[in-house]
């Protein structure tokens, strides 16, 4: 698998659930996550979502790399929707940060993108 | 457009249920047809050439006179050879229908001696079952899953529509506010894995796209649906009366090179030998999809005697290859392990979309039978049929694993007893179900699932004892060690199931105290 491209999708998906009205409050536990306005968390979210994307169809090509995008995106959506945001929601801001950083490691070890 | 989205859903849910199941299970057809046969571990493996080489050696001693050979060809997921051959018309039962007219056999491909694995269809019964249904008529099964196809087009169509706040409530699920819960999690499943269900719903109706409007075909080729076939997909014509006298068969290894050579190192696929022994005898040389998404794949014609390259299957259309990727892209042959680890998932979504859709539908028709003393005969029928599929499948689909290590390995038409062992206990959780449509039934149901399922491993590990889940993770067989924890992870996601069922507690309505306080969740939406 290739845990950066996991790791940036759900950062993306996590942002943009950040940004919203009704989950923006989630943010409050956390002080980089609270500094920013919902406007910014979206914009960055969009921006995370096209590189994900971008990474994904530059390692698989573009008819495969889509398609596993939209696979993560839904596995991470799940897991964003139906793990963490009832039962764990200030876990998502840390975890948003962090999920990268360790997903590049992981890739770097591995010798993958 | 709320009417349309619940009614075609409705309808059809159970069927789509079941169709969405054994699709789901059909990704890792390869991976259940491993684990149904344990003999096969510590097969070696070989170079193509070898592999064929062995295959055609059996067949001449064993199957000489039949009508034509299909050698498969080992890949990452298969290590065995299949051979099915076609039996000659004098030995035919007529009894046993289509498949009276094949023999097959798994070959070791570095041996070429047989491996005697019990007898079991495998993942072949759900991948049938998928579109087939087993026991009806294949022909009105196909019309039927067709229909149910379209049925749940609409109903994906429809319920985009319906869903007004499909990006304010994009992630949002509410658990234990009953009804309100269960439409949360019929709009996640649904929502999360949108462009999954539609790809899997249009492209499913793509794959029996032939039998809507069979008439144009019939006119158009009259006599022959085979060339009909041959033309639109773009693959090489069946060869016709190809006969003279008796003649060996020149080395399939220099066959397999040249076609090698012509698709710069592709993989091969499978090997099909028309008229076996026979003087014009033709083999068909099929490339391995790789990682191309269309199903259809580029084939070689050699004669056979002298291994000369005749022919090679037609350049494919615009039209071709587009039902090409269609079809491929619903059956997901391509797909690597992760990619066929996430169709998986979404598969699983879309098999909980359809269940928590049928049980919203029973949830919300409660509310109108509240005040009657007894709920209407709709109300529990549709208890009833859902009980029988969400909690009977799930033990019909272990009842099938449970069979295939617990009947005895010699036994007359092995393959139909497990079979008949899906449908009996499917047949079983149904009549208790019609019997007491109630909430006991639900958890018991539930409960057996998730015994069935998560005993599996030790199931196996006490009928194989050499095959059990560790032997298996350190002998990294990917395929009997994923079986194992994926049976396990399922039979867990049933037992949270039932427990919750258990503990559920109606709401206490506090009818005084919500007229005096606002109602918050009424002012956001």
């Amino acid at each position: 698998m290739h845990p950066l491209l996991i790791a940036i999708t759900f950062s993306s998906l996590s942002l943009l659930c950040l940004g919203m009205e009704r989950h923006h409050p989630c943010c409050t536990t956390h002080e980089w996550a609270a500094g920013w306005s919902r406007f910014s968390l979206r914009i960055a979210g969009w921006l995370l979502a096209g590189l994900s994307l971008a990474l994904s169809m530059w390692m698989k090509g573009p008819a495969n790399g889509l398609l596993l995008w939209l696979g993560v995106l839904t596995a991470t959506g799940l897991l964003l929707t139906l793990g963490l945001l009832p039962y764990r929601a200030h876990w998502i801001a840390p975890l948003a940060l962090l999920l990268p950083v360790l997903g590049g490691a992981a890739s770097l070890l591995a010798g993958i993108p | 457009m709320a009417w349309l989205h619940t009614w075609t859903s409705l309808l059809a849910s159970w069927l789509l249920l079941l169709i969405f199941m054994a699709g789901t299970a059909s990704y890792y057809r390869e991976e259940i047809n491993r684990w149904m046969r344990p003999e096969l571990a510590g097969i070696t493996r070989v170079a193509p050439e070898t592999a064929a080489t062995q295959a055609i050696a059996y067949l001449q001693r064993h199957a000489a006179s039949a009508e034509n050979w299909q050698i498969r060809l080992p890949d990452s997921r298969s290590a065995a050879v299949r051979l099915i051959w076609r039996k000659p018309a004098a030995e035919v039962d007529p009894s046993k229908g289509r498949q009276g007219r094949f023999d097959e056999m798994l070959i070791d491909p570095a041996s070429g001696t047989p491996i005697s694995a019990r007898d079991t269809r495998g993942g072949e019964f759900f991948y049938r079952l998928h579109f087939d249904l087993h026991y009806l008529p294949v022909l009105w099964a196909r019309y039927l899953v067709g229909f149910c196809a379209m049925f749940m087009l609409v109903a994906i169509i429809s319920g985009i529509i319906t869903h007004k706040k499909i990006f304010k409530d994009f992630f949002t699920f509410r658990p234990g506010k009953g009804q309100r819960s269960w439409l949360d999690f019929h709009n996640v499943s649904g929502v999360m894995a949108l462009p999954y269900h539609l790809m899997i719903t249009y492209t499913g109706i793509v794959t029996l796209m032939l039998m809507y409007f069979p008439w144009s075909v019939k006119v158009a080729y009259p006599q022959d649906q085979d060339t009909f076939i041959a033309e639109a997909f773009a693959r090489l014509p069946a060869p016709d009366n190809l006969d003279g006298p008796p003649a060996a068969i020149a080395p399939i290894a220099t066959m397999i090179s040249d076609a090698r050579r012509v698709w710069q190192g592709s993989g091969l696929d499978r090997i099909i030998v028309h008229a076996p022994g026979r003087a014009d005898s033709r083999i068909d040389i099929h490339r391995a999809g790789e990682h191309a998404i269309s199903v259809e794949n580029p084939a070689l014609r050699y004669r056979a005697s002298d291994g000369k390259r005749l022919t090679e299957s037609p350049t494919p259309g615009g039209a071709t290859q587009t039902r090409g990727v269609l079809v491929g892209l619903h059956a997901a042959r391509f797909a690597n392990p992760g990619l066929r680890a996430l169709f998986f998932l979404s598969g699983l979504a879309g098999c909980l979309m359809v269940a928590s859709g049928s049980v919203l539908w029973a949830i919300k028709e409660r509310q109108k039978h509240l005040k009657r003393a007894h709920p209407g005969i709709g109300l529990r029928l549709v208890d009833a049929l859902n009980i029988g599929t969400v909690a009977g499948l799930p033990i019909a689909f272990a009842a099938y694993f449970w069979a295939n290590r617990l009947l005895p390995i010699g036994m007359a038409d092995r393959p139909e007893a497990e079979i008949r062992g899906f449908f009996i206990s499917w047949g079983v959780a149904m009549l208790v179900a019609l019997a007491w449509p109630r909430r006991i039934t639900w958890v018991a149901q539930l409960y057996a699932g998730a015994a069935l399922f998560t005993l599996l491993p030790a199931l196996n590990a006490l009928t194989t004892p050499h095959a059990h889940l560790l032997a298996n993770l350190q002998r990294r067989d990917i395929a009997m060690a994923g079986f194992d924890l994926i049976a396990l992870l399922l039979g867990l996601g049933l037992a949270i199931a039932a427990h919750r069922t258990w503990r559920w507690k109606p709401p206490q309505r506090p009818h005084r105290a919500r007229t005096l306080t606002p109602n918050i969740d009424g002012a956001t939406g």
